[in-house]
C-alpha cells in the first residue's frame, strides 16, 4: 500500500464499542469505511444513515472475503473475537479487535499463531497502550521516579446503570430483525432473548464479566507502565450484590496478583477492584503505583507524581528505658545523626507534580494502529500483549467461579 | 443468643443486662474501691497503657513484670519506687493485692498468661492480637467464661465514639447496602516498620532470654530478636497478626460483624531486609457472607509498610448509596441513586431511536429539579482520646462486672482471622474459617 492511499476499513460488530471505534477509524484521516456488519439489521440501518456508502452484512464471512477491504474493527460480543480475528487475519487483513482479545484462555495461542504465520496486523482495542498519561508513567517509572515498585492498586468504579451495563433494547428487537443463531456462534443454544444480546457483557456465555472486560484495561495499563509480562498467581473474590437483573456475572471483584521479579521490574502485588455499586461517587478509574520513594497516580487524562525522599534518621522509641540508658543511647543516636541545624538548606522536600493530557487515548490509539499498517511495523498492543492482558484478567473469573488460585506462566502462557 | 451480638446491644443502651452470676460471686472490687492494677510487660504498648490506666481515677499500680531489668527500673521511675517488680509473670498474678492485670508482652505469651491472670481470679486488659496461633482462642475463650472475670482486648477502635457514630450511621442505612470495605494501614519510616530501639546495656545478664523465649524455639541471644520481637514470626504474628487485627476489629464492630468465611492475602518483604522473616507488604481478600446483621460483602485489606509519599490509615464503607470513610474524623458521603436509568440508544436507526425515546419518556419524564448529593464530616472532641476510653470501660467493667464489648469471643473473632492471614500468606493458600464456631475449616 502506498503512503497516501486510502486504507479500506470494514466493521464487524456495529454495537456502541464497535461504531466509537469506526468513528475515530474515520477521524485518524486517510481511511474509508467499507463495510459494517452487525446481526441486528437496526444497526445495519443505522450504518447506512451515518455513513451512506457502506456496504451492509448479517454475515461476517461476506466482510472477510471482500477484496476492498484492508483492515477490520471487531467490535462483537467476546465470544466471537478469536474466531473473526483468526479467519480476517488468515483472509489477509489486518485487524483491530476490541478487548479482551480472547474470551477464553485456551483460545489465545491459535490468534498469536494465526498472527505469526499471515504476517499481518493486529492491535487490541484497549486504548491505555497509546495513552499519554500511561506512556509518561512508564518514563517516570523507568527513571525511577517513585523509587522501587512493591504494589500496585487499579480501580474502576461506577454507580449507574449504565455503568453496570443496562443497555438499551430497540423497540425492534424481534427474531425477523435480529440473525439469533449467528449472534450464539458456538455459544450454548438458547431460544430467542433480545436482552443476551443487547447486554451480552453481563452474561458468561457471550462476555467475560467485569473481570475479563474492565481488569483487562486495568493489566493494559499495568503492563504498559512497568514492561511486566504478567502475574505468576491470581486470586479473585466478590458477588453479585446490586444488579440482579438476571445477570450471572458478578458486579462487584476483587483481586490480587503476584508479579515476580523480572529484569524490568521488582517483585510487586497488584490490586484490582471493579465495582459497579459504589455509592457516593461518580464514575472513577485509576492506577496507584507505590514505591520506596513516592506514589503515582495514573488516569485517563492525568498523572499525579508525589514525592518524599526516605527519612534521614531512622527515629528511636527509648521512653521505656531508664533515664541513664536513654542518656546514653541518644548520645551514641546523635553522633551516628548530628542534629541539623535548622536552616534553609536542612528542610526536606516532598513534591507533587501533575500532568494533565487534553488527548484522546483512543483516537492515539487507532492513529497508532493505522500508522503501523503504512509503516509495516508491529503495533505495540499485538497479540502477544493483548493475550498477556487478557489471560490473567480471565484467570480472575476462573478463581472467583471455581473459588480457587490460579497459577499462570507469564513468559510461556501457559495457565495451570 | 450470642455473646458478642447480646454486647454489641448493650452498647446500643437498648437492653439492660444480666450480670452473670459467677461474676457477681467473684467480684472483689466495690464500686467506688480502688483498682489495683499490674502491668506485664512494660515496653512501649505497656508503658503506654499503664501510663493511661493510672491516669483514671481510682487505679493505681502495684506491681510490674519485664524480661528486661531496665524496663522495670523504667516502671519505678515512672510509678515510684514502691512498686513491686519481677521478671517473673507468676509472682504478679500470685499477689493478693492486684485485681487486674495488663498483658503487654510480645504476642506469644498471649494466651498463656492470659488463662493463668484468669485463673489467678485477675481481670485481664489484653494488647491484641488477643492469641498468636488461632488455636489458642477458645481455650481463653472458656477461661474467661469459666472464671467470670472480665477480659477486654486492647484494639482501642471499638470504644472510639468515631466508630460508635460510622456504627449507627451504617444501621440507619446511611450508605445503603454496603458491598465491599477497604482497610488500610501504610507507613514508610524505620520505626512505623517496627525498627525499634535497642538499649545500649541489653545484655544476657539485664535481659531473662529464657522466660522471653518461653516455648518458642531456643535460640541463643540476640537482643534484637527481643525489642524488635514483631518482626519474628516466633514471639509476634506479623504485619498481619498486628494490625490486620485492628482492621478486623474495628469493622466487626462497625458492622456488627462475627467475621469472614474465606481469608486470602499475598505480598513480600520488600524493603525491610534486616533480618526479619516476616513480610512489610501484606495484602487481603476476605469474604464476609449474609447474616443477620449484614448482607454480602467483601473486605479489603492492606498494610503496606514501603508507602512512599502515601502514609495514612482508615477505612471505607462502600454501599449502593454512599461512602463511609473512616480515620481520625468520619466522613460520609451520600449520593441518591440515580432517577432514571439512561439510554444508549446511539446505534439503533433514527425511527428506532424516535420510538425508543418516545417510551422512556414515559416511564421517565423529564426532570427539571436539582439532584442532590451531600457530604457530612463527624469529629471527635479536641482532646478525645479513644485509647483512655478503651480504658475506662475496661475499668468500670471491672467496677460494675458487666461485660464488655471487646470481650475474648469478640477478640478471638479478630485475631483468628489476622493469624491466619498469616497462615493463607506463608502457606499460599486460601483459608476457611467459622466465624460463629471460631474455628477452622478443614
Amino acid at each position: 500500500m502506498a503512503a497516501n492511499d486510502k486504507i479500506r476499513v470494514a466493521l464487524i460488530g456495529a454495537g456502541g464499542m464497535g461504531s466509537g471505534d469506526a468513528d475515530l477509524a474515520l477521524r485518524v484521516g486517510g481511511t474509508e469505511l467499507v463495510a459494517a456488519c452487525d446481526i441486528y439489521d437496526g444497526r445495519l440501518e443505522r450504518a447506512k444513515e451515518r455513513w451512506p456508502q457502506v456496504a451492509t452484512t448479517r454475515d461476517y464471512r461476506e466482510v472477510i472475503a471482500r477484496k476492498d477491504v484492508d483492515a477490520i474493527i471487531i467490535g462483537t460480543p467476546d465470544h466471537w473475537h478469536s474466531r473473526i480475528s483468526i479467519e480476517a487475519l488468515s483472509a489477509g487483513k489486518d485487524v483491530y479487535c476490541e478487548k479482551p482479545m480472547v474470551q477464553k484462555v485456551s483460545e489465545g495461542p491459535a490468534v498469536m499463531e494465526a498472527q505469526k504465520k499471515t504476517g499481518r496486523l493486529f492491535q487490541v482495542g484497549s486504548q491505555y497502550a497509546s495513552s499519554p498519561s500511561f506512556l509518561k508513567a512508564r518514563e517516570l517509572m523507568k527513571e525511577g521516579a517513585i523509587g522501587e515498585l512493591n504494589m500496585v492498586e487499579a480501580w474502576l468504579d461506577r454507580n449507574s446503570a449504565l455503568g453496570a451495563w443496562q443497555y438499551s433494547i430497540p423497540p425492534d428487537a424481534t427474531p425477523q430483525r435480529i440473525d439469533w443463531d449467528r449472534f450464539l456462534g458456538q455459544a450454548p443454544k438458547r431460544p430467542f432473548e433480545p436482552i443476551r444480546l443487547f447486554r451480552w457483557r453481563n452474561y458468561n456465555d457471550y462476555g467475560t464479566g467485569v473481570a475479563g472486560d474492565l481488569f483487562v484495561h486495568l493489566l493494559t495499563g499495568l503492563h504498559v507502565v512497568t514492561g511486566s509480562l504478567g502475574p505468576n498467581r491470581i486470586f479473585a473474590t466478590g458477588g453479585l450484590r446490586f444488579w440482579k437483573d438476571g445477570r450471572d456475572a458478578p458486579d462487584v471483584v476483587l483481586a490480587l496478583l503476584d508479579y515476580p521479579k523480572t529484569a524490568q521490574h521488582p517483585e510487586f502485588t497488584m490490586a484490582l477492584r471493579v465495582n459497579f455499586a459504589s455509592g457516593g461517587g461518580r464514575e472513577a478509574f485509576g492506577l496507584r503505583f507505590v514505591g520506596s520513594e513516592g506514589v503515582m497516580v495514573v488516569s485517563m487524562n492525568s498523572l499525579t507524581l508525589s514525592k518524599q525522599p526516605r527519612e534521614k534518621e531512622p527515629g528511636y522509641t527509648i521512653e521505656t528505658f531508664p533515664k541513664a540508658v536513654q542518656e546514653a543511647y541518644l548520645k551514641d543516636y546523635r553522633q551516628k545523626y548530628p542534629v541539623l541545624a535548622p536552616s534553609a538548606e536542612s528542610m526536606d522536600s516532598n513534591s507533587e507534580q501533575r500532568f494533565e493530557t487534553r488527548a484522546s487515548a483512543h483516537l492515539e490509539h487507532h492513529k497508532n494502529f493505522y500508522a503501523a499498517i503504512r509503516e509495516k511495523r508491529v503495533p505495540f498492543e499485538d497479540a502477544v500483549f493483548g493475550y498477556r492482558a487478557a489471560a490473567p484478567a480471565l484467570l480472575c473469573n476462573t478463581s472467583l467461579y471455581e473459588k480457587r488460585i490460579c497459577k499462570w506462566d507469564a513468559e510461556r502462557m501457559v495457565a495451570s | 443468643m450470642s455473646s458478642t451480638r447480646r454486647h454489641f446491644l448493650k452498647t446500643t443502651g437498648g437492653f439492660g443486662m444480666a450480670v452473670s452470676a459467677s461474676a457477681a460471686a467473684q467480684q472483689k472490687v466495690a464500686a467506688n474501691d480502688r483498682v489495683q492494677l499490674a502491668s506485664i510487660g512494660v515496653g512501649i504498648m505497656g508503658l503506654g497503657d499503664l501510663e493511661t490506666a493510672i491516669s483514671i481515677p481510682g487505679v493505681k499500680l502495684v506491681g510490674a513484670c519485664d524480661v528486661y531489668q531496665g524496663r522495670l527500673t523504667r516502671a519505678k521511675e515512672v510509678a515510684g519506687n514502691d512498686l513491686f517488680t519481677t521478671r517473673d509473670y507468676r509472682e504478679v498474678l500470685a499477689r493478693k493485692d492486684v485485681d487486674a492485670v495488663i498483658i503487654a508482652t510480645p504476642d506469644h505469651l498471649h494466651s498463656q498468661m492470659t488463662i493463668d491472670a484468669l485463673n489467678a481470679g485477675k481481670d485481664v486488659y489484653v494488647q491484641k492480637p488477643m492469641v498468636q496461633k488461632a488455636e489458642q482462642g477458645l481455650p481463653v475463650v472458656a477461661a474467661q467464661k469459666r472464671t467470670g472475670r472480665i477480659l477486654q482486648v486492647g484494639s482501642q477502635r471499638v470504644s472510639s465514639i468515631v466508630y460508635e457514630k460510622a456504627r449507627q450511621l451504617i444501621a440507619s442505612g446511611a450508605i445503603g447496602s454496603v458491598n465491599m470495605i477497604e482497610a488500610w494501614t501504610d507507613r514508610n519510616s524505620a520505626i512505623g516498620a517496627w525498627q525499634y530501639s535497642i538499649p545500649p546495656d541489653a545484655s544476657p545478664e539485664t535481659v531473662d532470654w529464657d522466660r522471653f523465649i518461653a516455648h518458642a524455639p531456643k535460640r541463643p541471644f540476640e537482643p534484637v530478636r527481643l525489642f524488635r520481637w514483631r518482626n519474628y514470626q516466633d514471639y509476634g504474628t506479623g504485619v498481619a497478626g498486628d494490625l490486620f487485627v485492628h482492621l478486623f476489629s474495628g469493622i466487626h464492630y462497625v458492622m456488627n460483624s462475627l467475621g469472614p468465611t474465606r481469608i486470602y492475602t499475598t505480598g513480600g518483604l520488600r524493603f525491610w531486609k534486616d533480618g526479619r522473616d516476616v513480610p512489610d507488604v501484606v495484602l487481603g481478600v476476605f469474604d464476609y457472607p449474609k447474616t443477620a446483621a449484614h448482607p454480602e460483602f467483601t473486605l479489603s485489606l492492606r498494610v503496606n509498610f514501603v508507602a512512599g509519599a502515601g502514609t495514612n490509615h482508615g477505612f471505607r464503607f462502600v454501599g449502593s448509596d454512599g461512602v463511609l470513610t473512616l480515620g481520625r474524623s468520619l466522613t460520609l458521603e451520600r449520593q441518591p441513586r440515580e432517577k432514571e436509568p439512561g439510554y444508549t440508544i446511539e446505534t439503533f436507526p433514527k425511527p428506532v431511536q424516535e420510538k425508543f425515546l418516545a417510551n422512556y419518556r414515559k416511564t421517565y419524564p423529564e426532570r427539571t429539579g436539582l439532584d442532590t448529593s451531600s457530604e457530612e464530616r463527624y469529629f471527635a472532641p479536641s482532646g478525645y482520646s479513644d485509647q483512655l476510653h478503651h480504658h475506662q470501660n475496661f475499668f468500670a467493667a471491672v467496677r460494675t462486672r458487666k461485660p464488655v464489648v471487646e470481650d475474648a469471643a469478640f477478640g478471638l473473632r479478630a485475631a483468628g482471622p489476622a493469624v491466619l492471614s498469616n497462615t493463607s500468606y506463608f502457606d499460599q493458600r486460601l483459608v476457611e474459617w467459622d466465624p460463629v464456631a471460631m474455628k477452622v475449616k478443614g
